[in-house]
Order: structure tokens, then C-alpha cells, then sequence
């Protein structure tokens, strides 16, 4: 196994350099299809948005993935958002593009079982329309973690495997004001699939279990149920630093410091990685996982199992789904490495009146409006 | 070595690594939820979470019970060893029991997801459970007999009685050729679920379970001997599993048991909420076979709980690390404080002018006034005297206002009213809440708040000792104050009541009922006359009701009441309800449900359980909507 990482070299847009990297590549022939979440979240249009400004040639398709949380969920009451912001996609892209829409349920029939990362996994090829499409943009940003990650997974295995994905890239619009105003409500913790395989073996079971979880504000539930769930013998929490708040990291051991002090973390287990790049957070856990590994070789060829727990920022969280997928995936020696998930039954959202996405209203109302990050994460880029 | 200083913060099982730290928390009580012979047979044990089933589970396993051997002179080990050496658990030279412990929150859920036939996914499951059994089997072998992985050839396995149904396992055969079975099924399984293409076409899949029975006690050999007198298989978090393969399960434990003890743990969320709302309903024969611990518990007025989480809270306090105390309860301040004498004294004041200027001019009441204003007794005592007495008389005023009574009332009748119990603690709430006072504190207060969930008694006392080893490190008096423990406790049922929304599958909904529950539950415990005293904590249906619900949640008739069902069985899956079955009251029986105790705390509402209010869905369907008309209330007054 290198040391350096698939994507020690990356590409990471953000602001005038992701508009004009799109202006850049649209221009060139080559047909685009999107995927995005149909969702109450203003951010769902950014991404499209910024992907049509850009303009270029060739055809703009979409798939449109809605999420059924079940009939008693409480997202259900802001569907008049859902409803606004689908009417406005299809008004976006009927001269541009096909939209094709897709449910995923997230609840077994019974009511008592996530299924939504099962359902996700395996959408695709089936889901694909004929292209070929020369980028496929995967925009996370109103869709929830259980329905991104898989999603992204298997399209990097598509990928990988030479299918029919050329390109992926990833959109997503980083907002915490908007974050704090939506809140999950019920929380379900599992391993998420496709990574539940080694997590689950009983006959690994005797060997030490590693947690990171990647803490985020407001998490102290999810937090208490993931510890139960992993049963780690070591505890690996990681704290966003840099961060825009230099405080950040220390308000969040405050939080935390009870379930830290239960869970025998002591300063040295820290990990510390930037919060507004995902290839950093990549690059620290990435390296954080074989360092466990190649310690606790020697005792067993198995090592150890660690598990990556993202209650922070997407941004983040597609730090870790990088560095899990690659240890687990891509490497010759595929380790035994998951993702812990904890999610929410269904959100409310208590929007701010002034906080507006559209025409650039957010910035001239005095709000902060959402930032726009782009990840190319396969394709040419990577080819040489 | 880890620093415990505070070991409340270890509640669950899972937070203790080390055996002997296990064994020095484990309080020898808990044990008495189980028959003497329950590892000879079919058990399921449920609780919400936190209930202490892991905990038991773990008991049983090999390591935890050799280190027992070794610890059984010692002190804080004493009293378990013995417990179980007379149940046979252990002989003179160690275990004798062979205890494999399965937790199935592992991904067996994900069969249900594979593109197959569900007898396929069937199949699939039992194929996977019993390898997995056969692995957790040879672990806890090779812990008690002190085996590794490359002796499991050592190991006979004779042909077990069921064995003959399986399709690739056979037997008889060695410990070795098991394991490597077991591993090889258990990673094609795991191929499948992770390829997401459909299985291979050479089916992996097994009728039923067997390993449990494989396992029977002279089945398994080491040297020509058998490993142990008796074998029990635990399945823990059977929650976990879909429905359907919970049934696969149930139905083949019941049905083919042999000599091997089979234990099933499983939260309250592993129930269909009918089940919820009435437990047993599917068991039929077998219901004998459940142990919904938190009702064990509560059997004896909470007796045998109080004494398990006083037990476990001493034997934290006396772990750790930070101090040398030796006892939880004596760390709890317990009774009046001196410091609240003024404020006492003026409100016996206050009471005894509000009761004379309510009876000014009249006859009736003033050898009552007078006794009590001769009295000889503490400033708390006076108060509470004059309390009951301000509840008497506003009792007697509506009798009166009913039959025209005008006779002056004697001293003895006064005494003989005030000696009822019930009237005495609903003065004391009263009196705590006009103060106000404090009122949650002391030792029985804080055993009661754990509602029989011992994590959560745990969690409660453990926010104390924290505030006791503050005061330790100050060098200052240790003991809490009645005032502080009561702000610790509000502070912690705020807390809870907060994470509903998160922790609850639907909490929001769950909470605006609760909410409701108990805003009337607070109307009705401070009505003037003390009604219900000491209070009302819960609200009942008819049992006839209760049926209502069950239809309504399978889609029968009277729909409407489904969201009502799901809220009622969520909160209880959660232990924010506690129901109690076929309660007698009125010449109808009653499903109540009492809210947990510590919820109590936000309502002022007081700790005892009995109190409750008969209601018909009507009205409990208006408490889902967050409404409590006030209509209610008068239907009270008319009683």
C-alpha cells in the first residue's frame, strides 16, 4: 500500500475558480448528467444552477432522487418546499435536458428497518440513462448521508471498473446557518452499506475496535448510540482545526467532554483536520487508519477494525467516504474498515424568512449564503 | 491503568472492558430476576434500553465467570460466587457452565435486501446464524478451556441430536473443520450482501438452526471429556433483526430446544406495536418464558430495584479512584434541612391565615385551627400539619357544599384524617411546591427516579457523585444538600426530556403527548382538596380499549387512533410510558400508562406509583394534539 493516497493529488474548486473551471470544461463537447436530491434544503439548485451559468454545448440531463421517509415523517410537512424546488428543476432544465425522477424509500415495509443505503447502492448502472455522458456531477448537497454515500460508492466502482462513468465529480454547498436551522429528529445507527461486511463478522469479533467519530455540533445522542453500537476499545475523535472558527475545536471538547471523559480520551488521541477540505480530512484519516494497522499486524493479519463515524460538515464527511473506500476498496490489502451512521428519521426545518438561495437575495439581505464546493474525484484528471 | 474516577459513567456493560471491574460493578441482586435454573432453559428478557440485559447476558460468558472463580474469596465477588455456586454454575474446580454469547447487531437485516426468494433469504439466515453461533461458540471454548484457534482440532463434536437436517455441516467432526466451515460461510454470506449481484448458484443456505443443539453438554469433547456440565446460547439485541427472521428465531427456540439453555434479549422495540400494547399476545404457551425486567423490578413497591441500584451505586462509589468513601446513600443528604426553617415558619404563617380567612365566622373548623396552632413539633412538621389541614378543609368545604354539614369538626376527626399516608405526601408536595422547597432528593427519591431502568438511575446518580467529588477536591463538605440534588435531578429530566425528539423514532409526537399527559396529570395532583393524593402520574384506558388500538394498528377498523398507537408503543419501546396491564378500578380493568419518573420531574409531580385517571381515546387522541380542554377538570370536580 502507498503511502501517499489515491488522491494525494486532487481537485478541489470552491468560489470564481469552480464557475470559471465549469465555464473552462462546459465549453468543450461532451453531454452532462446530473444527480441530485429533491429536497425542502435551499441549497438543492445551487450546484444545477452554477452548472447551467456555466453553459457549453450538449445536453444537461438530471436525475432527480427523492427520499420516502415514511408516512409519519416529519419532513413530510415541508412539502410544499420539496414541490417548489422540484417545479423549479423542471423549469431549469426542460430546453437543457431530460429530468428523470427516482424515488428511494428509506424505511422496509414494516417500518422498522433503514434500507434507504441498500436502495441507494444499488440504483445504479440500472438508473443510468444512455449516454454516454462525458461528466456525471453528483450534487449531495440536499441529499442525506445515507443516500450520498452509497450512491458515491458505487459510482466510483463504475468507475473504477471501467464502466460507463467517465468523469464523477462532486457538488456541494456548505451552509451552517442553514444547517443549524434543520433538525433531525429519531436517530437510527448502522453500519452503512456496503461497508457492514467486515464490521459484522463474528469470527473478527475478538479484534480491537477503533472508532473515529467526527464531531459536530449538537451530536451528543448520536454520539452515545454510535459508542454503543461500535464498542470501540480506542476512541479516535476528530476535531475540525483549521477551521473559520478558531475556537471551534475547543467548544466542541466542552460539548463533549463528559462522553470524552467516559470514553478514556486522552489529548493524544485527537485527530485535527481542516473542515473546509475534504482531501485533507482524506489525507488524515486515511493515514490514521494504516498507522493502527501496521502496529497491531504483527499480533494478527487482521489487525483491527476501525470504524469512521461523520456527524460534521459533507465536506468532511466526503473526506472520510474517501479514505474508507479506498483502504477498503482499492488497495491489494482491503482492511477492515466501515462507516458507523447515524441518521435521523426525518428532519424539520425552521427556515430563516430572509434566508433566500435564489438570485443572489441571500448575500444582498445580509445573510450568509451558501458556499459552493466542487471534488473531481475520477475521471482524467486522474489518468496520467 | 484507566482512571475511574467517577465509575457511574461505566453504566452500560459495553463502557466496562476489564472482567474484575465488571464483577466489582455487578451488584449479586440482579441475578435474582432469574429462575434458579434459567440457563437450563428458554428465557427472553426485555427491557428498554438500559435495562441491565447485557449486563446478565455477560454474567454468563466464560472469561467473566472464570475470573469469578479466581476472584470468589474476594470481598466485592463474595456474595455472586455463592449465588451461583448454589444454582450449580460453578463446582469446586471452576465454571461448569458453557455460556456463548451472540450479539445479533450485526447485519443480518440485510439479507431481507438480497434480490432472492424469501425462502432463499430464510435460508441465508439460518445458515448465517448458525455459523456465527458455531463462532462464538468456539470462542467462549476456547476462553474457558484456554484453547487458541489452532487447538480447536482438539475439539470432538459428536453428532448432536437435530443434527441431521442441516445441509453442509456435517458431523460428527472436529473443532478445526467447524471453524473453517463456519468462517467460509460467514464470508460468502458477506460476499453476497456486499456484491449486491445475486448469490452463487451453490446454495449456502440451512433449513433451521442447529448449532445450539449441536452444542448440548456431552456433545463437545476436549480430551474425551465433555466441556461442560450444561450449555447456554445467548442471542442478544435480537431488536436488531427484521420482524420476519425474529420470528424465524423465536419459533425455532421454542420449538427445538433440547438440553442446550437458550437465552433471547431484546429491547421493547423488537415488539410490533400491538405487541407493545399487549405483550404476550403472541407467545401463547410460552409466555412464562418472558422476563420484562423493569416489572420484576417494580414487583414489591420497587423494593427489589431500590436495593439493586443502591447496591450498584455503592459499588461504584467504592471503585473509585478519586475518593475513599464507602457508601452512595450517606454521601445523599435525606430529610428537612435546617436552613429552610424561616422560610418554614412563614409559610405555616402563611397557610394557617389562608385557612382562617377562608373559615372567618365559622363554627366548623376552629378546634381544628386551634390544634394545629398548639402543636409542638419541627418548623417542617408544623408546616406540612397545617398543610394537610388547609387540604382537609378545603375537602370538607365541598362536602359540605354537596349535604349542607354544618357541625363543628372534633380533634379527632382532624387526627384521624391526617393520619392517612397518602395525605401526608401530598402535603409534603404541596408544601415543596408553594415554598418552594426542595423535593427529589435522598436516596429512595433517587432510586425511584430511575423508573427501574438502572441506566438511568446510574446516569442520575452519577451527575451527583460528580457534584460530590467537586466538593472532595474543595475540601469542602461532601454530603449533597437536599437542594442540590434536586437541582441536579430537574436539571437531568430536563435534559431527557430535550433528547426526546432525537432519541425517539418519532419524538416530536411522542413528546407533545407526553407533554400533554403530564400537564393534566399536574392539573389534576394540585387541585385544592389533593383529590388523588399524593397525585396522579399516569393516565388509563379501558382494556377494551386497549383492543381498539390493537385493530387500529393493523389496519382494521377505527384508523384514526393509529397515529395514537404508534405514539403510545413508541414511548413505550422507549421507557417514557410504563404500562401496566389489567389494573382493577372501578369495576372495569384498566391498561395504564404511568409516565417514566424522572418525566415526572417536569411537571412536579410526585414519585409514587398508583395515581392514575381513567380516559377514553377521545381524550387521549386530544392529548396527542397537545390539547388538554378544560373540560377534564370539571368532569373531576363533579366526582
Amino acid at each position: 500500500m502507498t503511502d501517499a493516497g489515491r488522491w494525494h493529488q486532487y481537485v478541489l474548486t470552491t468560489e470564481d475558480v469552480l464557475q470559471d473551471f465549469w465555464e473552462a470544461r462546459l465549453r468543450e463537447p461532451g453531454d452532462t448528467l446530473v444527480v441530485l436530491g429533491v429536497g425542502f434544503d435551499p441549497r438543492m439548485l445551487v450546484g444545477a444552477r452554477t452548472l447551467l451559468d456555466a453553459g457549453g454545448p450538449g445536453r444537461r440531463d438530471v436525475i432527480a432522487l427523492s427520499h420516502d421517509e415514511g408516512p409519519t415523517s416529519p419532513t413530510r410537512e415541508h412539502e410544499p418546499l420539496v414541490n417548489a424546488n422540484r417545479d423549479e428543476l423542471r423549469r431549469l432544465f426542460q430546453a437543457r435536458g431530460a429530468v428523470h425522477e427516482a424515488t428511494l424509500a428509506m424505511w422496509s415495509p414494516d417500518g422498522k428497518r433503514r434500507v434507504g443505503s441498500e436502495n441507494a447502492y444499488n440504483l445504479f448502472p440500472q438508473a443510468l440513462p444512455d449516454g454516454p455522458y462525458r461528466d456525471l456531477v453528483v450534487d449531495i448537497s440536499a441529499m442525506p448521508r445515507g443516500i450520498y454515500m452509497p450512491l458515491l460508492i458505487k459510482l466510483l466502482r463504475i468507475a473504477d471498473s471501467g464502466g460507463t462513468v467517465q468523469n464523477l465529480h462532486v457538488l456541494v454547498a456548505e451552509n451552517f446557518t442553514l444547517d443549524r436551522q434543520i433538525a433531525g429528529e429519531g436517530v437510527e445507527v448502522s453500519y452503512l452499506h456496503p461497508f457492514s461486511g467486515p464490521m459484522n463478522m463474528e469470527y473478527l469479533s475478538a479484534l480491537p475496535k477503533v472508532w473515529i467519530p467526527i464531531l459536530g455540533e449538537g451530536r451528543a445522542t448520536h454520539l452515545r448510540e454510535l459508542h454503543y453500537w461500535a464498542r470501540p476499545d480506542e476512541v479516535l475523535p476528530v476535531l475540525p482545526s483549521p477551521s473559520r472558527s478558531p475556537r471551534r475545536a475547543d467548544d466542541l471538547v466542552l460539548e463533549y467532554h463528559d462522553l470524552l471523559d467516559e470514553w478514556n480520551v486522552t489529548a493524544k488521541n485527537y485527530l485535527h483536520v481542516a473542515e473546509d477540505n475534504p482531501f485533507e480530512a482524506y489525507r488524515q484519516l486515511r493515514r490514521a487508519v494504516l498507522s493502527y494497522h501496521r502496529a497491531l499486524a504483527p499480533i494478527s493479519s487482521d489487525a483491527c477494525k476501525v470504524s469512521v463515524s461523520p456527524l460534521s460538515s459533507k465536506l468532511v464527511s466526503l473526506g472520510a467516504l474517501l479514505s474508507v473506500y479506498e483502504l477498503r476498496w482499492t488497495e491489494k490489502e482491503k482492511l477492515n474498515v466501515g462507516i458507523a451512521n447515524a441518521e435521523p428519521r426525518g428532519y424539520s426545518f425552521q427556515p430563516d424568512r430572509n434566508q433566500s438561495e435564489r438570485n443572489g437575495s441571500a448575500r444582498a439581505g445580509g445573510v450568509v449564503p451558501s458556499q459552493l464546493f466542487h471534488l473531481w474525484i475520477a475521471g482524467e484528471a486522474y489518468a496520467l | 491503568m484507566t482512571d475511574y474516577r467517577n465509575p457511574f459513567k461505566l453504566s452500560a456493560a459495553e463502557n466496562i472492558q476489564a472482567d474484575d471491574l465488571f464483577l466489582r460493578l455487578f451488584d449479586p441482586t440482579a441475578i435474582d430476576v432469574l429462575p434458579t435454573d434459567a440457563w437450563k432453559r428458554l428465557q427472553i428478557l426485555r427491557s428498554a434500553p438500559g435495562g441491565g440485559k447485557t449486563s446478565l447476558l455477560r454474567l454468563f460468558t466464560p472469561s467473566v465467570l472464570s475470573t469469578l472463580h479466581v476472584w470468589r474469596a474476594n470481598a466485592d465477588c463474595r456474595d455472586l460466587y455463592q449465588r451461583l455456586r448454589e444454582r450449580g454454575v460453578f463446582d469446586a474446580a471452576g465454571p461448569t457452565l458453557l455460556g456463548v454469547l451472540l450479539d445479533c447487531r450485526t447485519n443480518f437485516a440485510y439479507l431481507e435486501a438480497l434480490p432472492v426468494s424469501s425462502a432463499q433469504q430464510d435460508r441465508l439466515f439460518f445458515a448465517l446464524l448458525n455459523a456465527r453461533v458455531l463462532l462464538a461458540a468456539l470462542r467462549a471454548i476456547s476462553a474457558l478451556r484456554r484453547l487458541t484457534p489452532a487447538e480447536f482440532g482438539r475439539l470432538e463434536f459428536d453428532e448432536g441430536p437435530d443434527a441431521q437436517g442441516t445441509v453442509q455441516l456435517s458431523l460428527p467432526s472436529d473443532g478445526r473443520k467447524l471453524y473453517d466451515w463456519a468462517v467460509d460461510v460467514e464470508r460468502r454470506v458477506a460476499d453476497a450482501m456486499d456484491s449486491f449481484a445475486p448469490p452463487e448458484t451453490t446454495p449456502i443456505g440451512m433449513d433451521g438452526l442447529v448449532t445450539p443443539w449441536i452444542l448440548e453438554p456431552d456433545a463437545v469433547l476436549l480430551n474425551g471429556h465433555a466441556i461442560a456440565a450444561s450449555t447456554l446460547v445467548m442471542f442478544d439485541n435480537v431488536q436488531e433483526l427484521t420482524a420476519r427472521q425474529r420470528r424465524l428465531l423465536l419459533h425455532a427456540v421454542i420449538n427445538g430446544r433440547q438440553r442446550t439453555g437458550v437465552w433471547v434479549a431484546e429491547r421493547f422495540e423488537a415488539l410490533a406495536a400491538e405487541e407493545l400494547l399487549d405483550p404476550g399476545a403472541k407467545l401463547g404457551r410460552d409466555y412464562d418464558a418472558v422476563i420484562q425486567l423493569e416489572g420484576r423490578w417494580r414487583a414489591g413497591r420497587g423494593e427489589p430495584f431500590r436495593r439493586l441500584a443502591l447496591g450498584a451505586a455503592d459499588r461504584r462509589v467504592q471503585s473509585s479512584t478519586a475518593t475513599e468513601l464507602g457508601s452512595f446513600s450517606s454521601c445523599l443528604e435525606d430529610g428537612p434541612d435546617q436552613r429552610w426553617d424561616d422560610q418554614l415558619s412563614e409559610a405555616s404563617e402563611m397557610i394557617a391565615q389562608r385557612i382562617r380567612a377562608q373559615s372567618e365566622g365559622e363554627e366548623r373548623y376552629r378546634e381544628w385551627i386551634a390544634s394545629r396552632e398548639l402543636l409542638e413539633a419541627t418548623p417542617y412538621e408544623r408546616a406540612v400539619q397545617w398543610r394537610k389541614l388547609a387540604i382537609l378543609v378545603e375537602r370538607q368545604r365541598r362536602k359540605r357544599q354537596q349535604r349542607w354539614l354544618e357541625e363543628p369538626l372534633s380533634v379527632e376527626e382532624l387526627e384521624e384524617e391526617s393520619e392517612d399516608s397518602r395525605l401526608s405526601r401530598a402535603a409534603e408536595l404541596f408544601l415543596a411546591h408553594d415554598v418552594p422547597l426542595p423535593y427529589y432528593f435522598g436516596p429512595k427519591a433517587l432510586a425511584a427516579l430511575g423508573s427501574c431502568n438502572l441506566e438511568q438511575f446510574l446516569w442520575l446518580a452519577g451527575e451527583e457523585f460528580e457534584q460530590i467529588l467537586s466538593a472532595l477536591a474543595m475540601k469542602r463538605a461532601h454530603a449533597l444538600s437536599p437542594a442540590r440534588q434536586d437541582q441536579i435531578v430537574r436539571k437531568c429530566a430536563q435534559l431527557r426530556w430535550d433528547d426526546i425528539p432525537q432519541r425517539v423514532t418519532e419524538g416530536r409526537r411522542v413528546a407533545t403527548l407526553l407533554d400533554a399527559i403530564g400537564r393534566y396529570a399536574r392539573g389534576a395532583t394540585y387541585r385544592p382538596n389533593a383529590p388523588y393524593a399524593p397525585g396522579v402520574t399516569g393516565v388509563a384506558i379501558r382494556m377494551s380499549d386497549r383492543n381498539v388500538l390493537r385493530r387500529a394498528l393493523d389496519g382494521e377498523r377505527g384508523a384514526s387512533y393509529r397515529p395514537l398507537a404508534l405514539a403510545l408503543s413508541d414511548a413505550i419501546a422507549h421507557g417514557l410510558l410504563e404500562p401496566h396491564q389489567d389494573v382493577k378500578a372501578k369495576g372495569n380493568t384498566w391498561l395504564v400508562f404511568y409516565l417514566n419518573r424522572l418525566l415526572c420531574v417536569q411537571f412536579d409531580l410526585p414519585l409514587q406509583y398508583g395515581g392514575f385517571r381513567e380516559k377514553r381515546l377521545e381524550e387521549m387522541q386530544d392529548f396527542l394534539d397537545g390539547q388538554v380542554p378544560a373540560e377534564l377538570f370539571k368532569d373531576e370536580d363533579a366526582e
